[in-house]
């Protein structure tokens, strides 16, 4: 290499410092890594960095982001959004000037993306200029407006005894392999089958990858991809990226909310969110609590919950549907995060083991479910067939230990016996098969009015299967009328008559 | 003995030596060699020249690819002087090649990078 001319450099030198201070560039916050392990750095330095924000590491490999939890007088502790392998004490750190964001907008319909809204689909990179905020305060109570709308889920015992309205938080609660996952997944299905224009958006906390995949296969197969968008993060992922994931998936999901739309949000599941946010508190130095679970930890999901909300009319009117997963220990209920959660949505559906193992599925407890809101949002027409079904199907439970003493029980005793095992028969639904208003109303109308009670138990699906085939077949144009649910069944009185008529025909092809 | 925090021992190091008190240093030597704090020596170092940037006392670490001409050196002593309000600066300069070339200036918790070789990693680091 020649001699650099010193007089030239000295000029070159004087041209550069001219445009830095010109303001060409400035002076940046420069920190140090102190220490890092378990996928938290110790910075020194960087006192202007505001909470949650993110700061960037030079490290030999590339730059590594993180974010800043821990604002302490000494240090800051960073949260790393990568693998902290090449992080090491004294690689210097950088403030970004901004807090964590996400791509955001109808781009992303159809695509699988992780918390920080890069694809990881194999699919082409994400084009969208739109960012939204990961954490975004609520809207406030005057850009809200009461839940009113149904968001029907297409299984009967949901839409039935427990509706669940557009801006609803409705808990989804119960042990492992109890079919939580599979309800959501019809209730995608379902906002697909029937038009709704509902955008779903699944987040995936720590979920198996292969749990994943496989619930994305079964969603392109029943055409509902186009209209979901997948946030998900594994088991191998930092805990950092499980924290961040139902944020990042909802700031994606108000996108449609503040627009007008109506979005779907399933974090899959909030237990094991809670365990990545204990894991990271922990190593952050944060005072164990009870179970070991931060101070905050209700906080943390409150105010991911509270960003579902149905906005005012002045606001669009848009909604944002929340339906968080709690995976319980052996039933209990009442443990730590179970009980936050519950407080804090609108209503719970629990799953009972035992229903499941007896083959009634969904297994829905009658008794411990409930809907807060949702009843000012159910379809008129099948809130005025379904007004008794909860009570009496929780009376029936209750009953039915007593059913093994037949012989020994009062009239009234035993039909109400006998109408609750065909009631619990009639609302088992295959998984994938979400119906629609028309089906669920014809139903249970058929089951409610006493249609059915010469129809054998075990045929009751059966019965169902001929009326609904018969109804849709010769009286369509009636079903699709019902079918928009405006009106209480009573007032669709043709209709009545036709799905009596049908029903009594039909109840004698399967009488004992 | 009471822990002191890094922000309370840079505090009065930098007022100790604001009023002239060397022998602050041999005292902080000796807090931290009974306190096991040795390893923290850089950062609180780095703690008071912070403090006493905010006192008007500036040191600054000037690197550069070549030796700088004493014009440059001027231009970036009032460079320095405006941006961090400074009545009197301690210039300590290095020489290092591997910069490539332009300057790198650390003054206090602040840093300004504007050689060829941080422009070179940028570059290297922006996806085409």
């Amino acid at each position: 290499m020649s001699k650099v001319n010193v007089a030239q450099l000295s000029e070159e030198l004087q041209t550069a410092i001219a445009s830095l201070s010109s303001g060409g560039e400035s002076f940046e916050e420069v920190g140090i890594v102190t220490r890092v392990g378990d996928g938290v750095a110790w910075i020194h330095g960087l006192s202007g960095c505001g909470f949650n924000e993110v700061v960037i590491i030079e490290t030999k490999l590339g730059d590594i982001e993180a974010f800043a939890l821990n604002l302490m007088e000494d240090e800051i502790g960073a949260v790393l959004l990568d693998s902290d392998i090449a992080v090491a004490a004294g690689n210097k750190v950088r403030l970004k000037g901004e807090v964590l964001s996400v791509p955001i907008g109808e781009e992303l319909l159809g695509r699988v993306v992780n918390p920080l809204g890069r694809p990881i689909d194999g699919g082409p990179a994400l084009t969208t200029k739109k960012r939204g905020l990961v954490e975004r305060a609520a809207v406030g109570v005057m850009g809200r407006k009461h839940v009113h709308e149904p968001l029907m889920t297409g299984i009967m015992a949901i839409d039935s005894m427990f509706p669940i309205g557009r801006g609803q938080r409705e808990l989804i609660i119960g042990d492992r392999q109890t079919g939580k996952t599979a309800i959501v997944l019809d209730t995608m299905i379902n906002q697909a089958k029937q038009k709704t224009g509902v955008v779903n958006v699944y987040v995936a906390i720590g979920q198996k990858l292969s749990k994943v995949a496989r619930l994305i296969d079964r969603l392109k197969q029943e055409g509902v991809m186009d209209q979901t968008i997948i946030v998900a993060t594994g088991p191998s992922d930092p805990a950092s990226l499980l924290y961040l994931a139902p944020y990042a998936g909802t700031a994606m999901g108000e996108y449609f909310r503040d627009n007008g739309g109506h979005a779907l949000m399933i974090y899959d599941d909030l237990s094991k969110h809670a365990v990545a946010y204990r894991q990271m508190s922990l190593l952050l130095r944060r005072p164990p609590g009870r179970e070991a679970f931060p101070g905050d930890v209700f906080y943390l999901h409150s105010r991911l919950l509270e960003r579902s909300a149905k906005l005012s009319d002045d606001l669009g009117g848009g909604s944002l549907t929340a339906l968080p997963i709690i995976e319980t220990q052996a039933g209990d209920i009442s443990a730590y995060i179970p009980t936050n959660v519950i407080s804090i949505t609108d209503g719970q559906i629990f799953m009972e083991t035992d229903l499941f193992y007896q083959g009634i599925r969904p297994a829905i407890s009658a008794g411990l479910s409930v809907s807060r809101v949702g009843g000012d949002a159910q379809t008129k027409a099948v809130k005025s067939v379904s007004g008794q079904l909860k009570l009496g199907l929780s009376q029936f439970r209750e009953l039915a230990a007593f059913a093994q003493f037949g012989s020994d029980l009062d009239e009234a005793t035993k039909h109400q016996i006998e109408r609750g095992q065909r009631l619990t028969e009639l609302l088992k639904q295959p998984q994938y098969q979400p119906i629609g208003i028309w089906e669920q109303v014809v139903s249970v109308y058929a089951v409610n009015e006493g249609l059915f009670d010469n129809v054998v138990t075990a045929k009751i699906k059966d019965a169902q299967s001929d009326l609904l085939a018969r109804l849709w077949s010769k009286h369509k144009e009636a079903m699709v009328e019902l079918n928009k649910g405006e009106k209480k069944f009573a007032e669709y009185e043709k209709t009545v008559k036709i799905v009596r008529e049908t029903a009594e025909a039909v109840a004698k092809g399967f009488e004992a | 003995m009471t822990h002191l925090t890094r922000r309370e021992l840079s505090e009065y190091v930098a007022a100790q030596l604001l009023a002239d008190n060397t022998s602050v240093i041999d005292e902080l030597a000796a807090y931290l060699i009974e306190s096991k704090r040795t390893k923290e020596a850089p950062l609180i170092v780095r703690d008071v020249e912070s403090v006493l940037a905010n006192r008007g006392v500036l040191v600054a670490h000037v690197a550069s690819a070549h030796e700088l001409s004493s014009s440059a050196k001027t231009s970036l002593e009032e460079l320095l002087r405006r941006t961090f309000h400074a009545d009197t600066l301690h210039f300590k300069e290095t020489v290092e090649p591997e910069l490539l070339g332009g300057v790198k200036i650390a003054a206090a918790d602040k840093e300004l990078d504007g050689t060829a070789r941080r422009t070179l990693n940028q570059l290297k680091s922006v996806k085409v």
